[in-house]
């Protein structure tokens, strides 16, 4: 089977699972759909993982190198993270968040898919690959953080409005989003910065400057600002429903624009 | 299952007051013994026992033509009580109606408090002790086992259990929206008033142990606290306190403002703004309105709490039919397998001995024809069982399906076909 078979095949079942996770806040019997969307979800992220096993092996390189790969890989890392999330929390509602992301991801990757290039110059050094896995981690790792500051912002809008809908009895307690998505956020901030300082030693030992101000590097400053900000604000103030939830889907949008910007 | 039934005997909170109740109570040291005593009673296969607050049932598998009268006899020498005493309080289930009453037990559709969780775990307790004890026959597996799934099912699948229908149980639900952790919540109470006295019980039982108590005179602060297990405070040391207090609880009769804005919004300043859940149950109210625009700060007063409460209870009784429905569905599907179940007999007897009239036509046959090849003997084989098979089908497939009358039905298959 091609890479681009198996991605074609687990793109179908992320959309199964993005429908399913959808129906799931619908639904009043939860445990037949839990099911499925666990079996649908775990299908797909085997094909996933497939699909980059092959195109790897195509390549003859880890697949970090342009957009396509890079969007395969994130998408990966996202699931895996959602995974671990699950198993740890046990917040089902999260896949509400989660999976659409995942889903727009794959979606845009198969669009772009192509056969493997080679990695662009300069791309054979450890500096490059630790740039591009830590940012990706950390990218995962903040998109679950955002996630659980959305959680929070229902239920505090459902806890102020004293209403009390199918959706907010879904949503776990207002500690346990604030705990999960302070950890979220912190780890994925942690890998994030990683990733941009190595991508700046990285540029300044290949093009001699650190930061060339294009729009992919200023797009990665920004998603940085935006969850130092997040980070800070929590910190100093407390948790805050709706400003959290603001610059969480700031921070989601910049990380498209900024993904957009790869070559 | 064939030759017996299921019996229930027993009382509770629907035929019974309390005072009756905890004389029939059969305490966790005793269940062995009242088990014991079960089994000994002629006629008596296997016995399950299940004592609460709000009830005590003896479920049993019995030989047909057993009487359940010892079963009252002996729930009541347990206490040494007269049997004539209980005779008002008690009702006596058999068959269908044993089974039916048993999973709307495990459904909580016969609980006091109709959806709560804890029966579940009752039932599944007395099931393990009767286990413990060896007082578990086939069928009474077969239907806790299946009570308990059913309740499972019934549960999730109406949503029965997630709405609170009182105000201290609406104010419990509204803290888990806020708090995930209670052993690590510091509880308020101020004043003396009953709800917030219930609510309170309920957060213990969450698990939280850090309670003040206060109250305008020390002495009534003393007496609560000592109930929670908590320490006493006068109504002036409140705002020392609210910075680490996370749930407060207010219900005094007091004509003033107990808790204004600026004393919260203080603590809050040293919470670091942390949440903060303010329940206020008094009227006139003893916090300030407007505390709720204070950020994390989560103020319901009684009528919220009462609007929380009718938005249950109206979703309740649509959540109530639907698990009946479901209860309903799942005693049918069960009744349905134990009926399945006894003609499993007659279709095994039935079977052999067409299976083994067969062979011995079959044998003659053979010794008649004589010197037939393996094809043709693995022929006539194959022709003599399918003969039988289709003889067979429709009266098995009666005895499967016709459930209802399958005790006529089974008589007259057994006398038509000559069975033991």
């Amino acid at each position: 089977m091609s890479p681009t078979n198996l991605h074609f095949a687990s793109l179908l079942l992320y959309s199964i699972s993005t429908a399913l996770a959808l129906a799931r806040l619908f639904q009043r019997t939860r445990t037949t759909l839990d099911r499925a969307f666990n079996v649908t979800m775990a299908a797909a992220f085997v094909l996933h993982t497939g699909s980059i096993i092959f195109y790897s092996r195509q390549a003859g390189h880890i697949p970090l190198t342009n957009l396509f790969e890079s969007l395969q890989i994130l998408a990966w890392f996202l699931v895996l993270f959602f995974f671990t999330a699950l198993l740890v929390t046990r917040i089902a509602v999260l896949s509400f968040f989660v999976t659409p992301f995942v889903l727009l991801l794959s979606a845009w990757s198969f669009l772009l898919s192509k056969q493997p290039v080679a990695p662009p110059q300069g791309a054979a050094t450890s500096l490059f690959w630790f740039h591009i896995l830590f940012s990706l981690l950390g990218l995962a790792g903040l998109v679950i953080g955002v996630a659980f500051s959305w959680m929070y912002e229902i239920q505090e809008k459902s806890l102020r409005n004293k209403s009390s809908g199918r959706l907010s009895r879904l949503m776990p307690s207002l500690q346990t989003c604030d705990r999960w998505g302070r950890l979220s956020v912190s780890a994925g901030f942690v890998l994030y910065t990683f990733g941009i300082l190595h991508a700046a030693l990285w540029s300044h030992r290949s093009k001699g400057t650190y930061l060339d101000l294009s729009a992919k590097e200023l797009g990665s400053v920004l998603v940085w600002v935006i969850f130092a900000i997040l980070l800070q604000a929590r910190m100093t103030w407390g948790p805050h429903g709706r400003s959290q939830a603001i610059l969480g889907a700031a921070g989601v949008a910049a990380i498209i624009v900024t993904l957009a910007g790869i070559r | 299952m064939s030759g017996s039934r299921f019996t229930l005997v027993g009382l509770s909170h629907r035929t019974a007051p309390v005072e009756v109740r905890e004389r029939l109570a059969v305490p966790a040291e005793r269940v062995p013994e009242a088990l014991s005593r079960l089994r000994q009673i002629p006629g008596v296969i296997g016995a399950v026992l299940l004592s609460t607050c709000n009830r005590t049932e003896a479920v049993c598998e019995m030989a047909d033509g057993a009487g359940a009268k010892e079963i009252v006899l002996v729930l009541a020498s347990i206490h040494g009580l007269e049997p004539a005493f209980l005779e008002n309080y008690l009702y006596v289930f058999e068959k269908e109606a044993a089974v039916e009453h048993l999973f709307h037990v495990a459904a909580s559709l016969d609980s006091l408090m109709i959806g709560e969780g804890q029966i579940v775990n009752q039932v599944k307790e007395a099931y393990s002790k009767a286990q413990e004890n060896s007082s578990v026959s086939a069928g009474l597996h077969l239907l806790f086992q299946h009570a308990l799934a059913a309740s499972k099912k019934v549960r999730a699948q109406s949503g029965i259990g997630e709405l609170a229908v009182s105000v201290p149980f609406a104010a419990v639900e509204l803290a888990k929206k806020i708090f995930d952790d209670f052993s690590r919540c510091q509880i308020m109470i101020i004043g003396s008033g009953k709800m917030g006295e219930l609510a309170t019980k309920q957060l213990k039982s969450l698990g939280t142990s850090r309670i003040f108590c206060a109250n305008r005179t020390l002495e009534r602060a003393v007496t609560l606290a000592d109930r929670f297990g908590g320490a006493a405070i006068r109504l002036e040391d409140i705002p020392r306190h609210l910075p680490d207090t996370d749930i407060v609880i207010s219900s005094t009769g007091s004509p003033d403002t107990i808790l204004s804005r600026e004393t919260v919004a203080e603590a809050m300043r040293d919470r670091k703004r942390r949440p903060m859940f303010l329940i206020d149950i008094a009227v006139p109210r003893d916090i300030s309105p407007d505390t709720a625009t204070l950020p994390n700060v989560y103020l319901y007063d009684i009528d919220d709490l009462r609007d929380v409460v009718d938005s249950n209870r109206r979703s309740r009784e649509t959540k109530l039919e639907r698990a009946e429905a479901l209860s309903a569905r799942e005693i049918a599907a069960f009744l349905e397998k134990v009926r399945s179940l006894e003609v499993i007999p007659t279709i095994q007897s039935l079977r052999t001995a067409m299976d083994e009239l067969r062979k011995v036509e079959l044998e003659k046959t053979r010794r008649r024809l004589g010197g037939l090849t393996s094809d043709q003997e693995s022929a006539l084989d194959d022709l003599t069982a399918s003969i039988v098979n289709k003889i067979l089908h429709y009266p098995i497939a009666h005895l499967k399906t016709s459930a209802p009358e399958n005790a006529d039905l089974r008589d007259a298959i057994r006398k038509i076909f000559g069975l033991k």
